[in-house]
């Protein structure tokens, strides 16, 4: 990385002007995502003294400060019963300790890698992401959020809600970007699943789960058919990890699989 | 023994963990410049025109070489004995480059941040030529890599370079057509095995300086500091006594570092500019700009009779060695004379093929250095023609493997570039090693697979393999021993300890001869002023010729101390004893620390060194077995390796935790060859896996459990009976592996690395074969 | 500009540019232990422990860490004796150039977990490439380390 000046910002309002006024600015999480793309910066902004590193957890939900760690979130105990533990897992999969103590969960959304393993786990839950300076929105509509964007992501909050989740990294070795992220979670009556680095970014299965959810019964009929419209609505495709094809028949056997675990064990 | 085939901890991981200075880099002169190396964006070109005027000017740099500036003297950067069997095919910096990350210009500052700008500096214009990509279509190539004069062959090794050919070989014991033809069963097959990088954690680290006696001093993070000295004296005519090259502690070699890599303009740097000078390489240029494994493409004819008899072994080699031919013939060579002796009694055999040019990064010697790619045909072959003989693998191997006492012709033919070295098998315990393997990997309970819960199956699979113990009439090793007042000694040996802890076993061996212990003996290594000659670590050489050299090194200091003792005890020589302790006549006595003191101070004063050194005249082989435990998914293709079970002989280990680690680390390096490794190229011949998240190793996840047991075994002619154990832990894996997974799903995999999508997409394609043949 | 962060146990003053990273920084001013085996956040070679807590030290600007405490096997050379111990027993240690990051690892696995298994101390050290030893020796003298200082 290339930076002139670097800045520890005293307040948001102050971050957020230094930002929007020079393109070339930018705003550091932990920085570990950072520079593996290697950017020339003018003023790194640093939020470390505004408190974004905390996780409180209410009754209705968990808010999570958009600096807090990928390690502190991992072994954070809210977070760690959410689901029986599949956030934490699709955490635990990322690199190593080292890399986890630096990289940020704001750092790691707003970045919205394709790669990422915990974004497809929080896909399953009710997500909101709280901005500077007045912008809040779903996960999956930041996801999906074209053009330029110079909000600070400042919070995560989690709605608690009570069941399994599941998760899967297919990967040949821990360290290395995924062939395919899986993840399930159904509470009460209610199925979401999500696929990522597919290799394209997480996405829900809309169709896939409206059907699941309006079903009265969870058959082995049921469950493969979810599986086929998960193949059919969910673009999958090619790169030097893995083939479309291949891809498609994880995707299938690992919803399937994700399903079934969530439901009855 | 009270020292050796004991384990004792190595006598610098300590030091080494609790954070002491030790590698070249850190042993940097702290005012040294920065080189960084320009290196070609084109994976084939001509360089038209250079201008480096702008980079000469900025400030802090010292200096800037193009091609125009530096001797233009053919050489070959592969360490290895003199004459080399590798072309002499590379220039410090030529005109044209031959592959994306290939030398194009030098430049030295006084930081890394501005000689990094300095190189956005230089202005190359290229003439782009047309790349050879594809090793099989590299033969005849109207594209020559290797178009210019002044490369040559050392002594003949088949090399063309007109027709891209570095290198070429041919062998025949018999007539190996005839008896193919005679043969109840005959199999055919080919193989592909991919490149390999070393991933070394250390990156090559030189750093050079002028000292005061104006000689040119190189520290290098080399696995041939004797070699790179030759080599720097030859191609920038400097006499070899002007320079000294110094091996600190090396972060991992494993081939990877048998050869130049930034030595040559570390000294250039400091020759021309008299200053201190050091180069770095980034983890990407260890990637794209050193070596990886030669690829290969393996075919094989295997024939047998109907009661299990091999009688004929037909293997054709293609391999690629990249951009320049560096251990071209030799690895080449040694992927059949390190495999094919293993099944010694056929009627005919016959070896050949040619290593060709590409502009792919260029391919050096790495562990197991041919054997793990023959390894892998021969050992894949072999279970597919048991599937057609319906024999059971282990039978057959036990059948038709190289038993103690036996020959093979090959050991003869083949030696490394030149003529081989016969030999018996003095020592050979691979039938020990099978039938205690079957033991310990509960080969019976599981044999071919046993199905698991939610569509999973365990199954086992496995190979036998064989190395060398160094190279006969070749490498040479020697060893200086120096005794010290109070009774200790310097063991001084050019022998290269690359991590794989030959200090600590050489001073075992001197420790054990001389009758003392360990922390007695001080080792010092590889500095080519104080340390006597060594080929260096490579050819699995170390234990065995260095070995040797230690021994004869003591055996001399030993007799040297009697000497004096019966002088200093006024007796005759053969009536001294000594215990390492105290040499005793009858009631006279005197010990050893006094002794030394007297020699050093008192009376009869003298230095006593003794110097041995030793050239194997043959190469006995260890021998292992592998076997491997999968669990596999069959739905989805994935699998994880539970177990691996290796029983080796290397003869007497000298330190079994030292050696078991050596198995180990080789079991994990040929896993991840079999399992998860792929040097991958774009279309463009640019690297694609140039970066640990792109190139995988195995991590502590991915290896359950490895079960590692040796034979009691002796090598007569080994020091106090030891052979090897440096490379024969990697061989067996990738065989061990294709064979678990035919095991376990029916699909042969002919190609490395074994990936679930290939045994997901093999399975399919069984499934479709079965419903066509149901349809029938 | 100037960053003032404890090393070791010393406070210390050091003047840097923006994008120095923390290896950089302690490799220029000796700390020799701390070492480059990719300058990338993949090998896990540089790990200090910062406020205890392991990082990769390439992935660190050092300007970021005023006020917080370095620790480099330079500063537990005890506690690191004790864990060589181990390793030497197990033959584990052979070129020795991911130990040093390995070692502070391990400490800060002692600190943070009272009961690790196996799959705990193998997700905790699993960031740090070893390439020599095939990874089961040094788990053997990890577990024996833990052990012994419970």
């Amino acid at each position: 990385m290339e930076i002139k000046n670097y800045h520890k910002a005293e307040s948001l309002d102050e971050a957020y002007q230094l930002l929007i006024s020079n393109p070339k600015n930018a705003i550091i999480g932990g920085g570990a995502w950072m520079k593996l793309s290697s950017p020339s910066i003018e003023t790194l902004i640093d939020l470390k003294d505004l408190k974004l590193d905390q996780i409180i957890e209410s009754k209705s939900s968990i808010e999570i400060g958009s600096m807090v760690t990928l390690q502190q979130l991992e072994t954070n105990e809210s977070i760690m019963k959410l689901g029986h533990g599949f956030i934490s897992q699709s955490l635990s999969v990322i690199l190593g300790v080292g890399f986890r103590n630096i990289a940020t969960i704001g750092g790691t959304i707003v970045g919205r890698y394709a790669f990422s393993d915990v974004i497809p786990a929080l896909l399953t839950l009710p997500v909101k992401l709280v901005f500077y300076p007045n912008k809040e929105m779903s996960l999956e509509d930041f996801l999906n959020l074209k053009g330029k964007f110079n909000d600070i992501l400042t919070h995560i909050i989690i709605e608690k809600k009570t069941g399994k989740g599941f998760f899967k990294k297919v990967a040949l070795t821990p360290l290395e970007f995924a062939i395919l992220n899986v993840a399930v979670f159904k509470s009460e009556n209610d199925f979401q699943i999500a696929i990522g680095s597919r290799p394209g970014g997480a996405v829900l299965a809309h169709e896939a789960m409206a059907f699941l959810n309006s079903q009265k019964e969870i058959s082995d009929e049921v469950i493969e058919k979810t599986s086929n419209i998960v193949l059919d609505t969910i673009k999958f495709g090619s790169n030097k990890s893995g083939s479309e094809d291949y891809r498609k028949a994880l995707a299938k056997s690992y919803v399937k699989r994700g399903i079934k675990e969530v439901t009855f064990k | 023994m009270r020292i050796v085939k004991h384990k004792t901890p190595s006598i610098d991981g300590k030091g080494i963990m609790m954070g002491r200075p030790a590698y070249s880099d850190d042993l940097a002169d702290p005012n040294a410049l920065t080189i960084k190396i320009l290196r070609s964006p084109h994976a084939f070109a001509k360089i038209k025109s250079i201008d480096v005027s702008k980079a000469r000017e900025l400030d802090g740099v010292e200096i800037v070489l193009t091609y125009h500036d530096v001797p233009k003297k053919s050489f070959t950067r592969a360490g290895q004995g003199y004459p080399e069997p590798s072309p002499h095919d590379k220039f410090v910096l030529d005109e044209y480059v031959r592959y994306i990350g290939d030398e194009v210009a030098c430049v030295a500052a006084i930081n890394e941040k501005i000689a990094i700008q300095a190189l956005k500096l230089i202005k190359v214009e290229y003439e782009v030529l047309e790349p050879v990509l594809d090793f099989e279509k590299a033969f005849e190539n109207p594209s020559v890599i290797h178009p210019e004069e002044g490369i040559r062959e050392m002594f003949p090794i088949g090399f063309l370079p007109k027709k891209n050919v570095a290198a070429s070989y041919e062998m025949n014991v018999g007539e190996v057509d005839k008896v193919l033809k005679s043969c109840d069963v005959v199999i055919e097959e080919s193989f592909y095995t991919q490149a390999q990088s070393h991933a070394m954690m250390e990156p090559h680290s030189v750093n050079a300086r002028i000292d005061f006696q104006n000689r040119l001093v190189i520290y290098s993070s080399t696995q041939t500091p004797f070699h790179v000295r030759r080599i720097l004296s030859q191609t920038l005519d400097v006499p070899l006594s002007r320079i000294r090259v110094i091996k600190p502690r090396v972060g991992g070699g494993f081939g990877g570092k048998q050869a130049l890599h930034g030595e040559m303009f570390a000294a250039l740097v400091t020759l021309r500019t008299g200053k201190p000078s050091k180069i770095n390489y980034t983890r990407k240029e260890v990637f794209e700009s050193a070596y990886t494994r030669h690829p290969m493409r393996i075919d094989i004819k295997l024939g047998a009779d109907k009661d299990g008899t091999l009688k004929a072994i037909d293997c054709y080699i293609l391999s690629d060695t990249g951009a320049y031919g560096e251990h071209a013939l030799t690895v080449f060579m040694v992927a059949g004379s390190k495999v094919l002796p293993l099944y010694n009694k056929v009627e005919a055999v016959r070896f050949n093929g040619q290593v060709v040019y590409t502009n792919h990064v260029s391919a050096g010697a790495f562990r197991g250095y041919g054997a793990i790619q023959g390894n892998f045909a021969v050992e894949s072959a072999v279970d597919i023609l048991c599937t057609k003989l319906g024999m059971d693998p282990i039978l057959f191997r036990q059948k038709n493997m190289i038993l103690e006492g036996e020959t093979s012709p090959i050991f003869a033919i083949m030696g490394e570039g030149t003529e081989g070295t016969a030999m018996n098998m003095e020592s050979c315990k691979l039938d020990f090693c099978v039938k205690r393997g079957l033991e310990l990997s509960h080969w019976k309970d599981i044999y071919p697979r046993k199905k698991l819960k939610d569509n999973k199956v365990k199954a086992v699979g496995m190979a036998i393999a064989m190395q060398g113990s160094g190279i006969p009439y070749i490498d040479m090793g020697a060893a200086t021993i120096k005794l010290n007042d109070d009774g200790f000694y310097n063991l001084m040996v050019g022998a290269t300890d690359i991590g794989q802890g030959s200090d600590t076993i050489l001073a075992q061996i001197a420790a054990e001869e001389l009758m003392t212990t360990v922390d007695k003996v001080i080792v010092y290594s590889s500095d080519s002023d104080l340390t006597p000659f060594d080929t260096g670590a490579y050819a699995s050489s170390t234990t065995y010729v260095s070995g040797n050299a230690v021994l004869n090194a003591a055996k001399i200091m030993k007799d040297m101390l009697l000497e004096e003792a019966s002088k200093a005890l006024k007796v005759k020589l053969e009536h001294v004893k000594f215990d390492g302790y105290t040499f005793k006549s009858g009631e006279k006595e005197i010990t050893f620390s006094d002794l030394a003191n007297r020699l050093y101070y008192n009376e009869d004063q003298k230095q006593l060194t003794a110097t041995g050194s030793y050239v194997g005249t043959k190469s006995p082989p260890p021998f292992m077995a592998g076997f491997i435990e999968i669990e596999l998914d069959l739905e989805t293709g994935e699998y994880e390796i539970m177990d691996y079970v290796s029983v080796v002989d290397c003869g007497t280990p000298i330190n079994p935790k030292l050696a078991q680690g050596q198995v180990e680390g080789g079991i994990v390096q040929g896993i991840g060859m079999a399992a998860y490794e792929e040097v991958k190229y774009g279309n463009k011949g640019n690297l694609l896996s140039n970066s640990f998240l792109n190139y995988k190793i195995p991590t502590t996840k991915n290896i359950h459990k490895l079960t590692t047991e040796f034979a009691e075994s002796y090598e007569e002619s080994g020091p106090f009976g030891a052979k090897s154990v440096g490379e024969i832990g990697i061989d067996t894996p990738p065989a061990a592996l294709a064979n678990a997974v035919y095991n376990a799903t029916g699909v042969r995999i002919t190609s490395l690395p074994i990936t679930p999508q290939k045994i997901y997409e093999g399975m399919m394609a069984l499934k479709q074969k079965e419903h066509a043949n149901e349809n029938k | 500009m100037k960053v003032e962060f404890l090393l070791n146990g010393r406070n210390r003053i050091f003047d840097v540019s923006p994008d120095e990273y923390l290896l950089e920084t302690l490799r220029n001013h000796y700390v020799t232990s701390v070492r480059n085996g990719c300058n990338e956040s993949t090998c896990g070679v540089c790990t200090v422990l910062l406020d205890g807590k392991p990082v990769l030290s390439c992935t660190v600007l050092t300007v970021r860490i005023e006020g917080q405490h370095v620790t480099t096997v330079e500063g537990i050379q005890n506690e690191v004796s004790h864990i060589s111990d181990f390793f030497g027993d197990e033959g584990a240690d052979q070129c020795g150039f991911c130990n040093s990051g390995l070692a502070l690892t391990i400490y800060a696995l002692k600190n943070e977990y009272k009961n690790p298994t196996e799959a705990d101390i193998k997700n905790y050290i699993v960031g740090n490439l070893c390439r020599c030893s095939g990874y089961q020796a040094q788990l053997k003298a990890i577990k024996r380390y833990l052990e012994d200082n419970k």
